[in-house]
């Protein structure tokens, strides 16, 4: 793999075990680089088969799944898995040995010397916020589970991978834990540049992390968009019940008044109110509370955008929320 | 004849037949491991195959050991050593091979699964993952059939093998209580002294229990 994180594509991809299950059906569709991406979807729809395809866990009946272009089968299987980082839901850390052995894993298969090494586990467990001076010594047992998991992410990217496949990183966390670890999780990949495809049955956490959701059911590809449009403008009744149940939280919560304001109709006259595009919907509900009159604008990076009826947020709010 | 005069006039002979038996335990402990070992490993990769070897495993197991002895001597043609060390390791396969299995098949699956996503080849899996992870009960197997092995032995004196069974046979035949409990105690003792010792190294061994 190349210095730069990969675009990942899957085109056409189907995948039927010998027992006849059909576990992908004909799924297309790409990851920018540098993005991150969360398939979403039940248990049984795939979304797991999908991200093993990519380091060569699982093999496709038909279509193909490339890096940057190039097939991922035209690939060593094993020179390709050092290359790419993996976390599982329970971290999969290897009991028998200390959170530095187990971050210093990939390193030392791909050879690196002893120095070098070092200097990576220190760094990626730095970056994974599980200093190696107090927790390195410690074996898996030694840790709590959000500390396990920060040791899975360590080693994931300890070797600076340019693409990332986790499974389900967070799903045996509770929730307050699991909150934290997704915004420190966008932030380090943001920050490393990696490529992500990230596995989650929890809609808040596709929302919580992703520039991008593609939403599988049963091995179909139902929907791929950003947030805000997997949140308002659903393609039909199977993606809007993804997003049916916490329609309202995932509107307030991750929706940017920026985001949304490109589906709010605009109305003729002055707004008086501005208001920053970056703000979240639940934070500029209390603004939008105390402006005067019925109109404000939204300012975005350098623009404004609107003016915009105060109602039209609301109706936005409502619009196919259960 | 005073116990103390009666351990003094066996001495000698005690220390010789301890000697053989212990070899006889080492050869057939050792031709164990050499075969027990690789064959569990190899059959993990051979789920059915393993069935049917622990199966047969099994059956040689109801052989009544005096029974498996005398069938290999005839079999064999011969008496003493060649016969004793098939036989003992015939009884030994089972419990190292079961375990070895048993133990390699317990890596739990997310630890094996990540192993093979970060690119382990599938030897280092075993090498540096399944294994060690698996040596607990693999030691244990390796403990019952040396405890086995010991035991049983004392029978092959009876083709011609040495060992302490030498004495339980003399002493069955003199009517001696005595000169059975000579072979008896020794046997035993030696025994325990072995699990103890594999319990020692099972727990030394254990990968969880040191860093």
């Amino acid at each position: 793999m190349s210095d730069r994180a990969p675009e990942v594509a899957f085109a056409g991809v189907s995948l039927r075990y010998p027992n006849g299950v059909q576990a992908l059906d004909n799924v297309t569709f790409s990851v920018p680089a540098g993005s991150i991406c969360a398939l979403m979807g039940g248990s049984g729809s795939g979304k797991t088969t999908l991200l093993k395809l990519v380091n060569r866990m699982e093999r496709t009946s038909v279509g193909e799944v490339c890096l940057d272009g190039r097939p991922v089968e035209s690939s060593d299987a094993v020179a390709l898995r050092r290359s790419i980082g993996y976390v599982i839901q329970e971290g999969g850390l290897f009991p028998h040995w200390s959170a530095e052995r187990n971050v210093g894993l990939v390193p030392r298969l791909l050879g690196c010397d002893q120095c070098t090494s070092d200097d990576l586990v220190t760094g990626a467990m730095e970056m994974a916020r599980i200093p190696r001076a107090e927790f390195g010594h410690r074996r898996p047992d030694q840790l709590s589970g959000g500390q396990r998991q920060r040791v899975a992410i360590a080693r994931a990217i300890a070797a600076r991978p340019r693409l990332l496949l986790l499974d389900e990183p967070f799903g045996a966390l509770d929730p307050a834990i699991r909150a934290e670890m997704q915004d420190e999780l966008r932030a380090l990949v943001k920050r490393l540049g990696c490529t992500v495809i990230l596995v989650t049955h929890d809609i808040a956490e596709a929302f919580a992390v992703a520039d991008q959701i593609v939403l599988i059911d049963r091995g179909r590809l139902v929907q791929i968009g950003s947030p805000v449009e997997i949140a308002l403008t659903p393609s039909d009744a199977v993606a809007a019940a993804f997003t049916a149940k916490q329609a309202l939280e995932l509107r307030l919560r991750y929706l940017r008044l920026a985001d949304v304001a490109l589906h709010l109709p605009t109305s003729s006259g002055d707004g008086s109110a501005e208001l920053a595009g970056e703000r979240t919907i639940a934070d500029a509900l209390g603004a939008l509370a105390r402006i005067s009159g019925e109109r404000f604008t939204v300012l975005h990076q350098g623009k404004r955008l609107g003016p915009f009826e105060r109602r039209a947020v609301w109706d936005l709010l409502q619009r196919g929320a259960a | 004849m005073t116990w103390t005069e009666f351990l003094a006039a066996h001495a000698d002979d005690l220390l010789w037949r301890s000697g053989e038996h212990v070899a006889l335990c080492v050869a057939t402990l050792a031709a164990a491991c050499l075969i027990a070992l690789p064959l569990g490993v190899w059959l993990t990769r051979l789920p059915r195959a393993a069935g049917t070897v622990l199966g047969l495993c099994s059956v040689i197991q109801t052989v009544p050991s005096l029974a498996l002895l005398g069938f290999l001597m005839v079999l064999t043609g011969r008496i003493g050593w060649v016969p004793s060390v098939l036989a003992l390791f015939l009884y030994a396969l089972l419990p190292i091979l079961r375990n070895t299995i048993v133990g390699l098949g317990t890596t739990p699956p997310p630890v094996r699964q990540a192993a093979i996503a970060l690119g382990m080849t599938a030897d280092q899996v075993l090498w540096q993952v399944s294994l060690p992870l698996a040596m607990p009960v693999v030691v244990a197997g390796l403990r019952t059939a040396a405890v086995w092995t010991i035991g049983t032995a004392t029978l092959c004196a009876f083709i011609g093998a040495g060992g302490l069974g030498v004495f339980i046979n003399r002493g069955i035949e003199t009517v001696d209580a005595r000169m059975v409990l000579l072979g008896v105690v020794p046997a035993a003792a030696l025994a325990l002294a072995v699990d103890a010792l594999f319990a020692w190294s099972g727990r030394r061994l254990t990968p969880l229990g040191g860093t």
